[in-house]
C-alpha cells in the first residue's frame, strides 16, 4: 500500500533537493542537504593558498554550514596532506599538481574539487657561481619532497638540460618552504625550488633565479584543493558550495587585491603587512583561477620518466564534477 | 562438544608445546603470526595503500634485493653506523681510561653520562644540522653522540667491578697505572664492553633510521630510512614493508653475530655463562 506513495515522495524529495541545490549556491546552506559534521582542511605555507586563507579568515564556510565543525591545518608537504586524506584525518587537502597525480596514479581515490591558481616556480640559488642547471650537479636543492610539483619541475629541467630526468634526484632535500628559505640564506643548502612569496623574499635577500618552471612546462596549474571521490559522493552539494566559495574568493583577490591583502595580513597576525602582501601578489607570477591548466602535460611527463605508471585518459579524470565546466587541460 | 574437546586437549597441548624444541616453538609462532597478518589483509578489505600482505612484502623484498634498490640503501646505512659506532667507541674508551686513571676523570664521566645518556639521539639532530649543515656529518655526529654513553657507562662499570685482588696483584708485580688499565682492567671488563657495544649498536641503529627519515640524504645516496620514506611518498606500501623487513632481519643477524662473538671470547674464557 505504501508503495503507491513512493514515487510521489521521491518526486517531492527530488524537488526539495533541487530547490536546495539551486538556492545553496546563492543563499547558502539549508538544513536538508547532507553536510559533514566535521571537516579538516589542510594546506601548506605560501600565498598560493590565498583563496583558502580568505575562506578561513572570513569564516565563510562556518557561516554557510553552521552544523559543521571546521578545523584548519598547515602541513609542510603535499604528501603529508595526501597521507592525511588516506587515513581520514583530512577531508579537504590542498597542494601542488605533483602529489595529486602520484596519488591518483597509485590508486588513491583523490581528485581536484577546486583549482586555486597557476604559478611560475623559481629555482633560486645564492652562490653566484650557480648560473645554470648544470652547475647543480652534486649540490643540495631543497623542496617539499621528491613527489612535490617542484620535484617534477626539477626532473624536467634535468631532462632538458642534462639529458637525464633523474640526474639531480640525489640532490633533493625534503624541507618546507620557510625552513628551506632560511637554509638557503644561511648557506646550508645550495638551491631552493620554491614558490611565492619565498622566491620573492629570497630574491630581495640576494639570491638569484636560475630557472623558472614556465620556461620548461609553459604556464601551468600550481595549487588545487582536493577531496576523495567517496567524500564528494557523500556530500556533493557541500562540495559544490565549497567550489563556489573558492571561486568567489578568487574573484575578490583578482578584483580587490587590497582587500585580499588585508585579509592575508589578518591571518598572519599583522606581519607581513598588507602592502607587502599586495606587492607579492602582483609580483608573484601567480594567477588565481579555477581553471586547471597543463594537468595532462604534467601527467604525460611523469609517466614518461616513470614517476607514475598509469595515465589519466583526460584532464577530467583528475577533477570532480564542479570543475568540469572550467575548460581545463 | 567443541568446548569439551578443547578443555580435554588443553593440558595435553600445553604439555606437548613445552616439550617441543625452542626453534620449533618460535617457528610455529612465526607461521601463526604470518597467517594472522595474511588473514587480516585478505578478509578485512583494508586499503592496499595502508597494508601490504606477507606475500607482496616478500616479493617487494626479493625484487628490491635483486635489482639493488634495497642493497644500496642498506649498505649506506650500515657504513654510516659502523663509522659512527667506531668514532663513538673510540671516544668512549678515551673517556673511560681517563676516568679509571683519575678521580677528576671519574667525576667528569659520571656527570657527562648523566647529562647525555638520557637524551634520545634524534633530539641532537637539529643542533647537529645547524653546526654541520644538512649532510652526512650531522648524522655521524648524532650517531656518535648516542653511542659514546652506553659504551662508556658499561665499560666504566666493568672497570669498577674488577676484583680488587687482581688490580692489587698487578700493582704488586710493578705494572704502571696505564698498564694496569690495559693489561688487567681491560680484559677483565670485556663482558661489559661487549654489552656496551651491543647497546650502542641498538641505539645507533634506531637513531640512524630516524635521522634518515628527518632529511633525505646521507651523502649522495640515501639509506634505509630514506628508502622507506620515498616508498611512502610514492604510495608503494609493499616496499615500505620490505624496508621494515630488512631492518628487522638485520637486527636478528646482528644479534646472532654478537652472540657468536661472545661465545668465542667471554663465554669460552669462562667470564660469562
Amino acid at each position: 500500500m505504501k508503495r503507491h506513495h513512493r514515487p510521489l515522495l521521491l518526486a517531492a524529495f527530488a524537488a526539495a533537493a533541487l530547490g536546495v541545490l539551486a538556492t545553496s549556491a546563492t543563499a547558502g546552506h539549508k538544513a536538508s542537504i547532507p553536510v559533514p559534521s566535521k571537516v579538516t582542511i589542510a594546506y601548506q605555507p605560501g600565498i598560493g593558498y590565498a583563496p583558502l586563507i580568505m575562506l578561513k579568515t572570513e569564516h565563510t564556510l562556518e557561516a554557510q554550514f553552521p552544523d559543521t565543525t571546521f578545523s584548519w591545518k598547515v602541513l609542510s608537504s603535499g604528501s603529508a596532506i595526501t597521507n592525511g586524506m588516506i587515513s581520514g584525518d583530512v577531508q579537504i587537502g590542498a597542494g601542488g599538481v605533483g602529489p595529486l597525480i602520484v596519488a591518483w596514479a597509485a590508486g588513491v581515490d583523490l581528485k581536484i574539487v577546486a583549482p586555486l591558481d597557476w604559478g611560475d616556480l623559481w629555482l633560486m640559488a645564492k652562490d653566484p657561481n650557480i648560473k645554470t642547471i648544470a652547475d647543480l650537479k652534486g649540490k643540495k636543492i631543497a623542496m617539499p619532497g621528491p613527489t612535490s610539483i617542484q620535484g617534477v619541475v626539477l626532473r624536467k629541467m634535468a631532462q632538458v638540460k642534462l639529458g637525464d630526468a633523474h640526474a639531480l634526484d640525489a640532490t633533493i632535500i625534503s624541507m618546507d618552504h620557510p625552513a628551506a628559505m632560511q637554509a638557503l640564506l644561511t648557506g646550508q643548502i645550495d638551491a631552493h625550488l620554491t614558490s611565492a612569496p619565498y622566491q620573492l623574499q629570497e630574491k630581495v635577500q640576494g639570491a638569484h633565479v636560475v630557472a623558472r618552471s614556465y620556461q620548461y612546462f609553459g604556464a601551468h596549474s600550481f595549487l588545487d584543493a582536493w577531496e576523495t571521490t567517496a567524500f564528494y559522493n557523500q556530500y556533493p552539494a557541500f562540495s559544490k558550495a565549497f567550489f563556489t566559495d573558492v571561486s568567489q574568493a578568487i574573484d575578490l583577490i583578482n578584483k580587490n587585491p587590497t582587500k585580499a591583502s588585508k585579509v592575508l595580513q589578518d591571518d598572519s597576525g599583522g606581519i607581513p603587512t598588507w602592502r607587502q602582501y599586495k606587492q607579492w601578489i602582483a609580483a608573484s607570477g601567480l594567477k588565481f583561477t579555477t581553471q586547471p591548466l597543463g594537468l595532462m602535460r604534467f601527467a604525460n611527463f611523469m609517466n614518461k620518466i616513470g614517476m607514475i605508471n598509469k595515465m589519466p585518459a583526460a584532464w577530467t579524470d583528475l577533477v570532480l564534477p564542479p570543475v568540469f565546466g572550467t575548460k581545463g587541460s | 562438544m567443541a568446548t569439551v574437546a578443547t578443555s580435554a586437549s588443553a593440558p595435553r597441548l600445553a604439555w606437548r608445546w613445552g616439550t617441543l624444541p625452542v626453534w620449533a616453538r618460535k617457528a610455529l609462532l612465526l607461521v601463526a603470526l604470518i597467517a594472522v597478518w595474511q588473514a587480516y589483509v585478505s578478509f578485512s578489505h583494508v586499503s592496499h595503500l595502508l597494508w601490504a600482505g606477507p606475500w607482496q612484502t616478500v616479493r617487494a623484498f626479493e625484487s628490491g634485493w635483486r635489482d639493488g634498490s634495497l642493497a644500496g640503501p642498506t649498505w649506506t646505512t650500515l657504513k654510516l653506523l659502523l663509522e659512527s659506532v667506531g668514532i663513538g667507541a673510540g671516544i668512549a674508551v678515551v673517556f673511560t681510561v681517563f676516568a679509571a686513571l683519575s678521580a677528576l676523570g671519574t667525576d667528569l664521566l659520571e656527570l657527562l653520562t648523566s647529562i647525555f645518556n638520557p637524551l634520545p639521539g634524534v633530539a641532537i639532530l637539529p643542533i647537529a644540522m645547524l653546526w654541520f649543515g644538512i649532510n652526512r656529518s650531522a648524522i655521524v655526529f648524532t650517531l656518535a653522540m648516542t653511542t659514546i654513553w652506553p659504551i662508556a657507562i658499561n665499560l666504566s662499570m666493568g672497570f669498577r667491578t674488577v676484583s680488587p685482588t687482581l688490580v692489587a696483584v698487578g700493582r704488586n708485580i710493578g705494572l704502571s697505572r696505564l698498564r694496569v688499565v690495559t693489561d688487567v682492567l681491560a680484559p677483565a671488563a670485556l663482558p661489559h664492553a661487549v654489552t656496551g657495544l651491543k647497546a650502542a649498536w641498538a641505539f645507533g641503529w634506531r637513531t640512524a633510521i630516524a635521522s634518515e627519515l628527518v632529511f633525505g640524504v646521507a651523502g649522495s645516496k640515501g639509506g634505509l630510512g630514506n628508502y622507506i620514506n620515498n616508498a611512502r611518498l610514492f604510495f608503494l606500501t609493499p616496499r615500505v614493508f620490505a624496508g621494515l623487513l630488512t631492518i628487522a632481519l638485520l637486527g636478528v643477524v646482528f644479534e646472532a653475530l654478537f652472540g657468536v662473538a661472545e661465545c668465542r671470547t667471554v663465554v669460552r674464557w669462562g667470564m660469562k655463562s
